[in-house]
């Protein structure tokens, strides 16, 4: 039998996530395939695929990825040198003249509005990581120590030699002894500064304070974050970071090199389950690079999304429900008194826009409820904003987050890495400041540390991130009955507390929509288009929750195997025999690995996710 | 028809981000207090059924997202409230000085048809916290509520639901009373206040 098993299925994934050589052609394709139908929870293949998909790492050129992940880690290092630095000599005066004065408004000085300003955007950050992801303790935990970066190194650890710890995973950069980034904490030692004192008592675990109060009898009390690693702890050693401390670098030092975007609420919500999935692999040599990473996913993702975090772009006033089957938009209008205004200027990129495409998406598939919620007023900013915004992570348990991002990360692969760079070249491009920077004209350089920006609007498809768009759809239509038979609180509550699903459920039907293509233009032959035909149905078998792992799995192998070839070769001819039921599947091409299946056992699990109850 | 409906006040919550918008609706709405509230993404929505002066009301609050980029979802929010809360923390003076702005923001954007009159409720929120990090004293506060038409205030404590319920109550009572006052300077239905439904006579023309 020709079935992909769960055990092949992860054989499959670690080798194109992890072989040292593919055969270039339509190798990544297949990949995004698999990825849509969802990427194995096994140890340490999502975080490589989704590096994959975001751009991070070139599928083809494998041989630089060590140099590429040792380059933008360094990058990062450099970022953390400089942008994060401990509170100056004025600042800290500034705050004590502060103290001392009872009537803060009384007399301003410039410095210290400036300096009131800066610290408002790291005060609003330092509120919104605290309490990202709080259902997890993760976040509250320490950040495990390890010799392998200058972030987690412990400060009393000599230089380390090169090979010590890292060892197994061939694909791993080799790793390199760092000296510890003294002044790493400096961001968390502004705020203590500024803040007087900490509501939440977490500040004061690790901070600054210690400095000032010296060190002496801390010495065991405080090695209790870090837990392991070797030596005496002597005073700079005061506990490792949290994991929200981590992420909180991040969003600072991305907000400091995105001018033009900052920091919004809701990034610390994107970025979150990134750095979860990074930072919980058990290989060290991974997980000791969690931080920087991250950074470079976030940043990625940023790019491909950062017109949704930019005020002028919203354009709101014009999500509503589509011409279509309103004719009469004068009640509509009347509900946004900028519409006249911003109409004119329909803005084809920000949220807004967004909301209308999912509106329109609706429209086409489900008439009736698009009719139904529209009699009702119910606007889409009401419940899509959040999920469109912050990627569902609010709708859903992060298990199942991470399961949409899968597929939203396989479609917006196509934006991001582009059918024709498949190869080395692309990497570069988004590391360095390239002239796609300045298309959507938003995004800042910061002269001193311009490296890594988010360059927006050079999108190679028209309809970016359309799966987004399809996955809110279905969202809506898996629960229209409720819909249409709700009134207007009812609906909002629903939709805002949107009910526990099947997420591979879901994301069939998304994909259902996703195949459909976007609402009006000329067709696109692209990767949907291409295995419509052959593994539509295939897909929603693998998707729709089967009970049995090897019906799942066996599915998401004719997706894989009835990939281009097959699927050309059919196009257009009949309906290929995969999709009927028992019939033959296409045999998986072996052939395109530079291993053998039978040789790369990855351990049999279930290929798909369970269903909820 | 108007005689028989059941009483829909829209409640819109406005104020800088972590002043405890949430907070308050959540301990108004659910009586808890959590720590672990994540920042609101657009506007949250809930809901609470009040008996004021006999009558069966229920409230629809909504409450939204501080951080000043979401400001321009005001639009699709504000239109058609009955009343507006403006929250800030006592603990921090910048949250309040920012309540001119979210009011004049709030006029702006919502249009109400007696701006002069709109019922809005000011919250001084966390007055549990120790006094000395108090930031903005109740005369402070008061002194701006006058000036600004008289405007109810109240100093609550989410944490340890002090005054909530009374600074809700109001803003029903308050809302249910513009309300009688439009309806008794306008013969005419209110096409935009309360069921959406009934009130589009423009979308009659709505096929397919
Ligand atoms: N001590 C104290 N803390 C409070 C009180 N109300 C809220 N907080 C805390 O203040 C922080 C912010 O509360 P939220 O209710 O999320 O604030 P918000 O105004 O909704 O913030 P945004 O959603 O960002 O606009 C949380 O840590 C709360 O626990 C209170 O009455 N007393
Ligand atoms: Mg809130």
């Amino acid at each position: 039998m020709a079935d992909l098993r769960a055990g092949d299925r992860i054989a499959m994934f670690e080798l194109l996530v992890g072989a040292k050589h593919l055969p270039p052609e339509d190798t990544f394709d297949r990949f995004r395939r698999l990825c849509f139908a969802g990427i194995p929870d096994t140890a340490g293949i999502r975080q490589r695929a989704w590096m994959l998909l975001l751009g991070h790492l070139p599928f083809g050129d494998r041989a630089r990825w060590p140099a590429v992940l040792r380059e933008r880690r360094e990058v990062y290092f450099g970022f953390v040198g400089d942008l994060i630095t401990p509170p100056t000599e004025e600042e800290l005066a500034l705050c004590a003249a502060q103290l001392r004065d009872e009537s803060p408004t009384a007399q301003r000085n410039p410095k210290w509005d400036r300096y009131v300003e800066e610290m408002t955007l790291v005060d609003q950050i330092d509120m919104d990581v605290r309490r990202t992801l709080p259902d997890l303790s993760f976040f509250q935990m320490p950040v495990p120590p390890s010799a392998l970066s200058p972030l987690t190194v412990p400060a009393d650890v000599e230089v380390v030699d090169a090979d010590g710890a890292g060892a197994g995973d061939t694909s791993a950069p080799p790793t390199h002894g760092f000296q510890p980034l003294p002044g790493r904490r400096g961001l968390f030692d502004r705020i203590v500064a500024f803040k007087r004192d900490d509501d939440f008592g977490a500040r004061s675990r690790a901070s600054g304070k210690a400095t000032a109060r010296g060190t002496t009898s801390s010495a065991n009390g405080d090695g209790g974050g870090s837990g392991g690693g070797g030596g005496a702890g002597d005073s700079p050693r005061r506990g490792g970071d949290l994991h929200w401390e981590a992420i909180e670098r991040i969003l600072y030092i991305f907000a400091k090199l995105n001018p033009g975007i900052g920091y919004v609420q809701g990034m610390n919500e994107i970025l979150g389950p990134l750095y979860y999935v990074l930072a919980t692999n058990p290989a060290e040599e991974w997980r000791a690079h969690a931080e920087p990473d991250a950074f470079f996913l976030f940043t990625a993702l940023m790019s491909e999304f950062r017109d949704h975090f930019i005020r002028h772009l919203d354009n709101v006033a014009s999500p509503r429900y589509s011409k279509l089957s309103v004719p009469s938009t004068a009640s509509l209008e009347s509900l946004s008194m900028a519409a006249a205004d911003d109409a004119e200027h329909a803005n084809e990129t920000g949220i807004g826009e967004s909301m209308n495409r999912l509106m329109r998406k609706l429209a086409r598939v489900d008439p009736e409820l698009h009719q139904n919620l529209n009699h009702k007023r119910i606007s889409p900013v009401f419940f899509s904003f959040r999920w469109i915004s912050v990627l569902f992570t609010q709708e859903f348990p992060l298990p199942d987050v991470i399961r949409i991002w899968d597929a939203v990360f396989a479609d917006i692969a196509e934006d991001i890495v582009g059918a024709e760079s498949l190869q080395a070249e692309h990497l570069d491009s988004s590391l360095a400041l390239d002239g796609r920077a300045g298309a959507s004209g938003t995004a800042g350089v910061d002269d001193a540390a311009g490296m890594v920006l988010v360059a927006g609007g050079g999108g190679r498809r028209e309809h970016k991130f359309e799966f987004v768009i399809d996955f809110a759809c279905a969202m809506m239509t898996s629960v229209r009955r409720e819909l249409l038979e709700g009134a207007f609180g009812d609906n909002i509550k629903l939709l805002q507390q949107y009910p526990l699903q099947d997420v591979d459920a879901l994301v069939g039907k998304a994909w259902e929509y996703h195949v459909m293509g976007p609402d009006q233009g000329p067709q696109r032959l692209d990767f949907g288009d291409m295995i419509k035909r052959s593994s539509m149905q295939a897909f929603r078998r693998a998707a729709m929750g089967m009970s049995s792992a090897a019906m799942g799995v066996s599915s998401a192998a004719s997706i894989a195997s009835a990939g281009f070839g097959q699927a050309l070769r059919d196009r257009g001819t009949q309906e290929p025999q995969a999709e009927r039921e028992g019939g033959p599947r296409p045999v998986f091409d072996l052939g395109m690995f530079t291993r053998p299946f039978a040789g790369a056992k990855g351990g049999r699990r279930r290929g798909m996710r369970r269903r909820r109850p | 028809m108007r005689g028989g409906r059941k009483a829909l006040l829209k409640v819109i919550i406005l104020g800088d981000s972590g002043v405890g918008k949430t907070s308050l609706m959540n301990q108004y709405v659910n009586n808890k207090f959590s720590t672990q509230y994540k920042a609101t993404i657009g506007a949250d929505f809930l809901t609470k059924e009040v008996l004021v002066e006999e009558r069966s009301v229920t409230m629809q609050i909504w409450d939204t997202a501080g951080q000043e980029r979401f400001q321009s979802l005001g639009v699709a929010f504000y239109r058609g409230a009955d009343c507006c809360a403006l929250v800030y923390d006592v603990n921090n003076v910048k949250s309040f000085e920012n309540l001119d702005s979210w009011r004049d923001e709030f006029l702006l954007q919502a249009n109400p048809r007696d701006p002069e009159n709109f019922p809005f409720v000011v919250i001084g929120n966390k007055v549990d916290v120790e006094e000395s990090k108090r930031q903005v004293t109740q005369k402070r506060a008061m002194a701006w509520c006058q000036q600004k038409g008289n405007i109810p205030y109240f100093e609550t404590s989410a944490k340890e639901g002090i005054n909530v319920e009374q600074a809700f109550f109001t803003i029903a009572k308050n809302s249910l009373k513009q309300e009688a006052d439009v309806e008794l300077y306008s013969d005419f239905p209110d096409p935009i206040k309360i069921d959406g439904d009934t009130s589009v006579a423009k979308s009659a023309g709505c096929e397919c």
